[in-house]
């Protein structure tokens, strides 16, 4: 068992910290407070290669696989959770549904644009009565001659109103359900009848833009229907599944940027005459986060190896983003409580990566869902089915 | 066009310590990087690449671990490196007779680059002496290259301003970091600048030299620490009184 | 034992609950979106007797409410509105009943009846930036210069500090005698060398108005001081008491509104055929949420109730300081699981209880500190002397 990275990830990671130091961390609060993504930023990091990172050199991407991705979205998760976020949704399920479900043709059509950031991608799934319940969706794909007209409103769009590309699930079949009446469309934003929503107001990853899709008739011809008609459930769950993972690096990211704040504070700050971080109630809390971040560390980066050995990954990458989300909400919990008052004072990162944080344990599938999925795995050895 | 560059690998000087209580260097946390005058060095060859094409050559010389460099240069662009293990500690003569010994196997090249050498750097200067040895024109403070119909021009600095040089080829030049920070590497070269071929080794025995004619550097001598530099400075009073102060001294530091 | 509310104080929980849900409720959105202090909803509370409650009937026509019908003011409000329950919190239970208890006849003269009226909004500057767990180290000054005391210092973190009319200030009248050298001054806004700075920019409870305050050489005449010169930090241990139960009940009110919220929305949230109410995990959450405020309810009854008794009430103060503030911290943030998206909307309420939570493990003494003074209590007659 070797845990050592290989040289070329090494480098990679070295180039994405100086990256993430030089151009996202001091964009980091200017993103918060205008509450949208900063465009120039989004262009730089597809200039430099970080949004198709994961994905073969043939279809222009990075060729450093799940492990490469997640080193990104560590990195990215420590910095700006906005930033992540917007990574996450065009790599990790916006370019990734077109690569784990298009065919040749598909992909060589979108993925050089995609991978450079000449193209941003979006993952649309959620709609209002469709939320953990995936597949009570509505949004509708009739067919038309050679096309399909597709209509119907989706939301939490992350990236809706910065996207070129959207990966669209519809219902195809109401008399099929989601096995085999259910398919995914290559929507492009200039098609007629494609408008962006309401935009969502958050409470935190501000900086990542996030609304309401509406899709209004929109005229998509057949050779955009990503791989399968009725194939479209498949690939979508397939692709959130994938997607995980980089969840889980971006919050293993968040939990060990809080450990390293909290030390910070707790070498400088004195009160009762010594450094709090000489108290053992200040060092219960080092301890208990450092604990978290090493444990999960080593689950992200095994799981990124079971990816990328093309091993079964489904239950590990549900464990990485429901332990990693909670591990990272605890880590800025402590952190902000060591921090005492600066911890609650908006002229300070910490309540910011605080806010931030929550997300993850509602996004990308609910912890709830998670540990359904966790369940089901883990049951379905001894017999025992388990249902949302 | 052929460009040659020569990177060497050193102590990142922001995480070289010392240790006041010891009088010596603290080399715990140090890390060991490519000297980044040597990456604005690249950068400056790669532009010029894209505007001028031909190709552009990286040589390192070095510890097993300066090999990393080679691969870095390579992601970062340069068609191919040529790595040299060597010995510890070389002279800046050695070092230079090193790489005299490969740009010569490599069969000369228009233009030969290096960085300006770091303060932690103890060889010395290494584009001069190329230049030096070579019979070549030497160019110093560049920080880029121009190509135009009337030929290659380096952009010289001098102070806020520069200079616009002509360069008559073959000519070597050191150069400095300008405003422009050298390119990152790109994934899609980082995933395969490892792969065989990027990098040639080439040892001792293939440049025909023996290790007993390098020559260690010679530098000794006891670290003589200056005066403990203060953390930092608190000023006190009413707050009209201490901001006009602080204004002050920020001024007086050129910094506003 | 009877654990009931007396008839009089059951009519008070009523009278305050129905002002909340008139008055505060329409306006807690905006408060916390705009920053904006209440001025109109707290003359409006001034106009039925909430700004008099810690001021006896006679002389100056306070409304005389026992502590207990105190905690349950701020208890309604903050169900509501945490920024509003503040501002009623410090201006009540930190500086109106310590002015009435220990300031000199003439101050509460002049003082006490605009309190009562709302006209002088009260506030409590303790904390320094080298002075916050640890506020014996302040280093404020006040000089005796015949029959005035002049005041020099920088005060932060100070609630109410932008709004406020009379503040308590706490300084050094014996810089070398620690602890037994502080004495608490009454200082008007109004007097010469009164500076309020800036206001914070906080988390949460964006409503309250909390600013540095500079004394610069400020003359307060002998007659302003709270008890006895010295005596301060007695004053300021007594009144932290009363203040821990105040916000203790502000925490249980937050929390119980938050979980009635919970609890509706999982009634109306149909995922997967029928209501989330219906999964046993929600129900695990709801009812763990329902039972720590519960706990936490009678933890601030008991202990107003013992300060009612006049019986020392320190540990049990600091108990339900101690859970209540933990409490809210967890259960607005499975609340917001609860709500699932719309529980990280800015357009929900939800995330607004949240954020103000957090503050409840920082305010008015940190849960650390809350367990440092409990653990004294506890060992201090073992002979363990407990030093935080």
């Amino acid at each position: 068992m070797d845990f050592t990275l290989p040289k070329n990830l090494l480098l990679f990671r070295e180039m994405v910290r100086e990256f993430a130091e030089q151009e996202v961390r001091p964009r980091a609060k200017q993103v918060d407070v205008q509450s949208w993504p900063d465009m120039e930023l989004t262009r730089k990091l597809g200039e430099n290669g970080l949004l198709g990172v994961p994905f073969p050199l043939e279809y222009g991407g990075g060729g450093l696989g799940e492990l490469g991705y997640c080193l990104l979205m560590e990195v990215m998760g420590g910095v700006c959770t906005s930033t992540a976020t917007t990574i996450g949704a065009h790599i990790g399920i916006g370019v990734m549904s077109i690569y784990l479900g298009g065919n040749e043709e598909q992909k060589r059509r979108y993925m050089p644009d995609l991978c450079s950031g000449r193209k941003l991608a979006a993952f649309c799934l959620t709609e209002p009565g469709a939320g953990s319940d995936a597949a009570a969706i509505k949004t509708r794909a009739i067919k038309d001659g050679s096309n399909w007209i597709v209509t119907g409103n989706k939301i939490y769009i992350t990236n809706g109103p910065i996207a070129d590309v959207m990966t669209v699930l519809a219902v195809t079949d109401p008399s099929l359900g989601v096995r085999g009446g259910v398919t995914a469309f290559i929507v492009e934003k200039d098609m007629s009848g494609v408008s962006v929503g309401s935009i969502e107001h958050k409470m935190g990853i501000r900086g990542s833009a996030t609304s309401e899709m509406v899709f209004d008739e929109v005229v998509v011809p057949s050779a955009n229907v990503l791989g399968q008609v009725g194939a479209g459930f498949v690939t979508f769950m397939a692709t959130l599944d994938a997607g995980r993972l980089g969840l889980g690096a971006a919050c293993l990211g968040g939990a060990q940027a809080a450990l390293d704040s909290m030390c910070r504070y707790a070498a400088a700050r004195q009160q009762f005459g010594r450094l709090i971080g000489e108290k053992q109630a200040i060092q219960w809390m080092v301890a208990d986060t450092a604990a978290e971040v090493e444990a999960l560390r080593s689950m992200v980066y095994r799981t990124a190896w079971l990816v990328d050995s093309h091993r079964p990954f489904s239950k590990e990458a549900a464990i990485c983003k429901l332990y990693g989300s909670e591990i990272a909400s605890r880590a800025l919990n402590k952190a902000l409580q060591v921090h005492g008052a600066l911890g609650y004072n908006r002229d300070f990162p910490l309540e910011r990566m605080w806010r931030d944080a929550r997300i993850a344990e509602i996004f990308e599938g609910t912890n709830e869902i998670q540990r359904i999925v966790i369940a089901g795995q883990v049951l379905r050895p001894y017999g025992v089915r388990v249902q949302s | 066009m052929r460009i040659i560059v020569c990177l060497k690998q050193g102590l990142d000087p922001k995480t070289v310590k010392i240790s006041r209580s010891r009088e010596e260097f603290d080399l715990r946390e140090a890390m060991l990087v490519t000297h980044s005058e040597d990456k604005a060095a690249l950068e400056a060859a790669l532009r010029l690449r894209e505007a001028e094409g031909g190709e552009v050559l990286a040589i390192t010389v070095g510890r097993p671990a300066a090999e990393d460099s080679a691969h870095e240069a390579v992601a970062m662009g340069a068609d191919k490196a040529i790595f040299v293990p060597a010995p510890e500690n070389l002279s800046g003569r050695s070092l230079t007779t090193l790489i005299l010994a490969v740009i010569a196997r490599l069969g000369g090249a228009d233009l030969i680059l290096a960085g300006r050498a770091p303060a932690l750097d103890t060889t010395g200067p290494l584009a001069p002496r190329l230049a030096a040895e070579l019979g070549i024109p030497l160019l110093l403070d560049v920080v880029a290259f121009e190509a135009s119909a009337s030929g290659i021009a380096a952009l010289v600095s001098r102070g806020d301003a520069g200079l616009r040089i002509p360069v008559a080829l073959p000519a070597a030049a050191e150069v400095i970091r300008g405003v422009d920070r050298p390119r990152y590497p790109h994934p899609s070269r980082i995933a395969v600048a490892w792969d065989p071929g990027r990098v040639e080794t080439w040892t001792l025995a293939d440049l025909g030299i023996a290790e007993d004619t390098l020559v260690a550097e010679t530098e000794s001598g006891n670290l003589v620490l200056g005066a403990e530099r203060q953390r930092g400075q608190t000023i006190n009073g009413e707050p009209d009184a201490v901001a006009a102060e602080l204004v002050g001294i920020l001024r007086a530091r050129r910094l506003i | 034992m009877d654990f009931a509310l007396t008839e009089e104080q059951q009519m008070f929980q009523k009278l305050f609950r129905d002002f909340a849900a008139k008055e505060v409720a329409k306006v807690a959105d905006q408060t916390d979106e705009k920053e904006e202090h209440p001025a109109r909803l707290i003359k409006r509370a001034a106009g039925q007797g909430f700004l008099g409650a810690l001021a006896p009937e006679e002389p100056y026509g306070g409304a005389g409410l026992d502590f207990t019908s105190c905690t349950m003011l701020i208890e309604a409000m903050a169900a509501e509105c945490a920024s509003t329950a503040l501002i009623l919190h410090v201006h009540n239970v930190l500086t109106l009943r310590t002015i009435v208890k220990h300031g000199t006849a003439a101050v509460q003269e002049a003082i006490v009846p605009e309190m009562i009226s709302g006209d002088r909004i009260g506030a409590f500057a303790l904390t320094e930036s080298g002075a916050g767990s640890d506020p014996t180290r302040l280093r404020t000054t006040a000089s005796k210069d015949g029959e005035h005391y002049i005041l020099s210092g920088t005060k932060t973190w100070v609630s109410n500090g932008g709004i406020a009319g009379v503040f308590i200030v706490f300084a050094a009248t014996d810089p070398s005698a620690g602890a037994k050298g502080i004495t608490a001054f009454v200082v008007p806004a109004e007097a010469e060398g009164v500076v309020v700075g800036g206001r914070e920019k906080t988390l949460g409870l964006r409503g309250a108005t909390i600013n540095r305050l500079y004394l610069r050489g400020v003359h307060v005449p002998a007659d302003h001081v709270l008890g006895s010169e010295g005596g301060g930090y007695k004053l300021a241990l007594e009144t932290l008491d009363y203040g821990r139960v105040g916000i203790s009940a502000a925490a249980v009110g937050m929390s119980r509104r938050v979980v009635e919220l919970g609890t509706r929305y999982s009634t109306e949230r149909i995922q997967f055929g029928a209501a989330i109410a219906n999964k046993q995990a929600i129900q695990m959450y709801l009812a763990d949420a329902a039972t720590e405020v519960q706990a936490a309810q009678w933890l601030v009854r008991h202990a107003a109730w013992l300060a009612d008794q006049g019986l020392p009430f320190s540990q049990e103060a600091a108990m339900a300081k101690l859970f209540s503030a933990r409490m809210a911290g967890a259960v607005t943030n499975k609340m917001v699981q609860v709500h699932g998206g719309t529980g990280f909307s800015a357009d929900f309420p939800i995330e607004r209880y949240y954020r103000d939570a957090r503050a409840m493990e920082l305010v008015e003494g940190t849960s650390q500190m809350q367990q440092i003074v409990i653990a004294a209590n506890l060992l201090g007659p073992l002979g363990v002397k407990v030093r935080p």
